[in-house]
């Protein structure tokens, strides 16, 4: 029951996530040409108070995201089996990714902000690619080795690895400046 | 064991990134923390943070205005801070913060910026003249992203737009009876002229005749400017500089040298930062000025002092854009030539400077003078503002309104006739000549 | 490892309060108490009354001194509403309202405007609702007008009184301006309102 379930989640999240990616690489949403716009959508990135809304509910993701580490490390005081935290944590990278959305408009900027962004984004490949390999498991006979799967989630956490220091200096600088 | 070594590895790195960029924050450098090229009135100093931040404050209002509001207060601000300041506007602040500059001109953010170095829409000036068509019903078809872009409102300078004004130059020519620039003035001579022989540099100096020869046929030499008034050390030990900055320049051309200083040639140094070059511009320079700096002497040589060089080679010497290269074939050049042979009058030639660092009219009781003005940016963007200061020198207002806002024709610097007529002037006839029959009836 | 994972978890929990302090902070700025000095209290209204009495008095003395003479009897300079370019006096409504925008500059503690249910220039037509009834019943009764109201979330003391036509200036220009809706204004006769307004509440 629980593995059909994991099995669900984790390619939706993977899939949503790679598309995500690829959308976020390729398109970035435009300004408003105009202020007579219906939906002031753009007031995302204008507003220095959404910009703070979308920036720390971000960073509140990444943080929970971060849980999945330590339900596996640190058992003793979890609740709930692993497999479900790994759906949560694809949901919640998925969910990342559209508050990245929110909070950027894709814009990759210059940078600092640049070089954030792409550990952003590539991890989130990498967690994709992670969920995909897992599910794989469940769904193929000839599914990935143990050890791919492994260097595959070491590659995931790889790039995460220099996240906090960029996004603390991210946050400084905006407050900073 | 590994665990351990892991999140060791982590926090190393981590610390490593953060004490990188802490460092750069201590230096001159702060590139890292660029987070978009700033626009093209601030590129140039854009790595010179704090002239415009202050450390956990962000952007005072003051950062703008302590280079902008001369010019605003000049040019008669139509949307000055004062204008909103009353709390029967607090509503409309609330759509458009109109008493902060960063409210409509946010820097680095490419994807923002329109024109004018403007980072909210065009049609921004729907928040409050919604309804202008119900007091000029011939605003009706007009769209409102076209109020700044079609040559008849400026945001901040309307000097040579509003109303009165059109009417009152309705009917001027395309080119005016008298189509003359003022004559300059020049600082007060410091003592008698000085010959080749006079020259004051120390006797261990080996000294140039070339140089002097130079000298001696400027209006330096003529108005008692000696090799030591120049030539003078910051160091007061030292009594001789081999190459004096603009600081040397200032003692004597004050008003011109704080005009290099504010514009686009000297806001670098200004901001503490290296001298401009052509490589770091964003215009089409020429790929063999790459390498160049600018200072005083870079336009004005350091012993010729020739006007007519710095009005209009000097400038060809570096700037390789199509306005640019085109000069050469407009009408404006052909004045030019003739002025600087001998068969056009004093004034009637229009070199590079005579609209980009145009002659200014001052004003005191019975005294008048005539200065350059060495900030182009005074004049530039939007163009409207090279109007009254510049193209009524010569043109008649329609005309010149016509001209500016035909940009194919400004690439090819004024050769040929505008494209297209901007109805203002007529529009102002028109409401004059209703007026008057209203007021018969 | 306990060490860190519970680091983290403190962390997980500091961001959201940070996050929350942080969007807190930057929205809002914090408002300062009232510094009130003690002795005799003036109530808003005598203040306005009082500021009324200058601003009025002052464009009075300007308008009939300055303008009306040079302009009218003696006939030496003119007055223009684009001054600077004219090299001529500004007009006395002109003379108010830079006054007004100076005073603005200084304080917060009050602003005043000049208005009118004809203005030549609609952006100092009525905006607000006290405004319209205060410039109805001012032009209507002759005598000041007193209302509380709102503005952006602020609590405003709002005092309009009569502005009449004090010299043939006034109307002379009003009357013949292509730009104003009325041409039948009258010497003496309210053609606007000067609106004074002290907030009331910081927030």
């Amino acid at each position: 029951m629980l593995r059909g379930i994991e099995a669900r989640g984790l390619v939706t999240a993977a899939a949503s996530a790679v598309t995500l990616v690829i959308i976020i690489s390729l398109a970035v949403i435009p300004y408003s040409r105009t202020v007579r716009q219906n939906i002031p959508f753009d007031i995302l990135w204008r507003s220095g108070l959404w910009q703070q809304v979308t920036g720390f509910l971000l960073l509140g993701f990444s943080l929970m995201c971060l849980a999945l580490y330590f339900r596996k490390h640190w058992r003793r005081l979890w609740f709930g089996s692993f497999s479900s935290w790994r759906v949560l944590h694809g949901i919640l990278g998925v969910a990342g990714l559209i508050v990245l959305v929110a909070h950027t408009g894709m814009r990759f900027g210059s940078n600092l902000n640049l070089a954030l962004m792409i550990v952003f984004v590539a991890a989130n490949l990498g967690g994709a690619l992670a969920a995909g390999s897992i599910w794989s498991r469940y769904q193929f006979a000839r599914h990935l080795s143990h050890k791919w799967r492994r260097r595959i989630i070491w590659i995931h956490v790889l790039i995460l690895s220099p996240l906090p220091a960029l996004i603390a200096l991210h946050i400084l600088s905006i407050y900073y400046f | 064991m590994r665990t351990r070594t892991s999140w060791g590895l982590l926090v190393f790195c981590n610390l490593l990134i953060g004490a990188f960029f802490i460092w750069r924050l201590q230096t001159d450098n702060q590139q890292a923390f660029l987070p978009g090229e700033a626009t093209h009135g601030h590129h140039q100093i854009e790595l010179a943070c704090e002239a415009c931040h202050i450390p956990f404050e962000g952007v005072p209002q003051k950062a703008c205005l302590d280079c902008h509001a001369e010019e605003l207060e000049m040019a008669n601000d139509s949307h000055a801070e004062s204008v909103f300041s009353d709390p029967r506007n607090l509503a409309e602040l609330e759509l458009l913060n109109a008493r902060l500059c960063v409210s409509c001109h946010v820097e680095h953010r490419p994807g923002m910026v329109t024109s004018m170095g403007v980072t909210v829409p065009d049609d921004h000036c729907f928040h409050c003249h919604f309804d202008i068509a119900e007091q000029r019903p011939t605003h009706t078809e007009m769209d409102f992203n076209t109020c700044a872009t079609a040559g008849c409102h400026n945001f901040h300078d309307n000097r040579a737009l509003y109303e009165d004004f059109l009417l009152e130059h309705s009917d001027e020519p395309g080119v005016l009876v008298t189509p003359l620039v003022s004559k300059r003035d020049e600082p007060e001579a410091l003592g008698p002229p000085l010959s080749f022989g006079d020259h004051d540099a120390p006797a261990d100096r080996e000294v140039d005749p070339a140089l002097l020869a130079e000298w001696a046929g400027t209006v330096h030499a003529r108005t008692g400017v000696n090799c030591s008034d120049c030539h003078v050390a910051e160091d007061p030990k030292a009594l001789w500089d081999d190459s004096p900055t603009h600081k040397a320049c200032k003692s004597c051309h004050e008003n011109e040298v704080s005009g290099f200083l504010g514009g686009k040639h000297g806001m670098r140094i200004a901001s503490g930062l290296s001298p401009m070059s052509p490589s770091l511009a964003r215009l089409s320079m020429d790929p063999e000025a790459m390498e160049r700096e600018l200072g005083c002497t870079s336009c004005h040589d350091a012993h010729k002092f020739d006007t007519t060089r710095a009005a209009l080679d000097s400038c060809l010497g570096c700037h390789a854009d199509n306005h640019s290269k085109s000069y050469k074939d407009s009408p404006h050049f052909k004045l030019w030539q003739e002025e600087v042979s001998g068969i056009g009058v004093p004034g009637s030639g229009v070199s590079c400077a005579t609209c980009h660092l145009p002659r200014e009219s001052h004003k005191k009781g019975d005294d008048k003078w005539v200065l350059v003005q060495h900030n182009q940016n005074k004049n530039l963007q939007p163009n409207e503002k090279m109007i009254r200061g510049v193209c009524m020198e010569c043109h008649g207002l329609s005309f010149s309104i016509d001209a500016l806002a035909d940009p194919v024709l400004i690439e090819r610097n004024f050769q040929g006739q505008p494209s297209r007529h901007v109805e203002s002037v007529d529009m102002a006839v028109q409401r004059a000549i209703e007026d008057l029959k209203r007021k018969k009836k | 490892m306990t060490i860190i994972a519970r680091t983290v978890c403190a962390l997980t929990l500091g961001g959201f309060f940070l996050a929350a302090l942080a969007i807190g902070c930057g929205s809002g700025g914090g408002g300062s108490g009232d510094n009130q000095e003690s002795g005799t209290i003036f109530t808003p209204r005598m203040m306005a009354d009082a500021l009324y009495a200058v601003i009025e008095s002052d464009r009075t003395v300007y308008t009939r001194e300055v303008v009306d003479r040079l302009q009218d009897e003696e006939k030496v300079i003119k007055a223009s509403e684009h001054w600077k370019d004219d090299k001529a006096l500004p007009l006395p409504a002109q003379m108010f309202r830079m006054g007004a925008k100076m005073a603005s500059d200084k304080t917060n503690v009050f602003s005043y405007s000049l208005l009118s249910l004809w203005p030549i220039n609609k952006q100092n037509a009525p905006k607000t609702e006290v405004e319209k009834q205060g410039l109805e019943a001012v032009a209507e009764r002759q005598k000041p007008f007193y209302a509380k109201e709102t503005l952006g979330g602020k609590t405003f003391f709002t005092a309009v009184y009569p502005d009449a036509a004090v010299a043939p200036a006034c109307i002379n220009c009003h009357n013949n301006h292509k730009d104003s809706p009325r041409s039948d204004f009258k010497l003496g006769k309210t053609m606007g309102g000067v609106v004074i307004r002290i907030p009331l509440s910081q927030r």
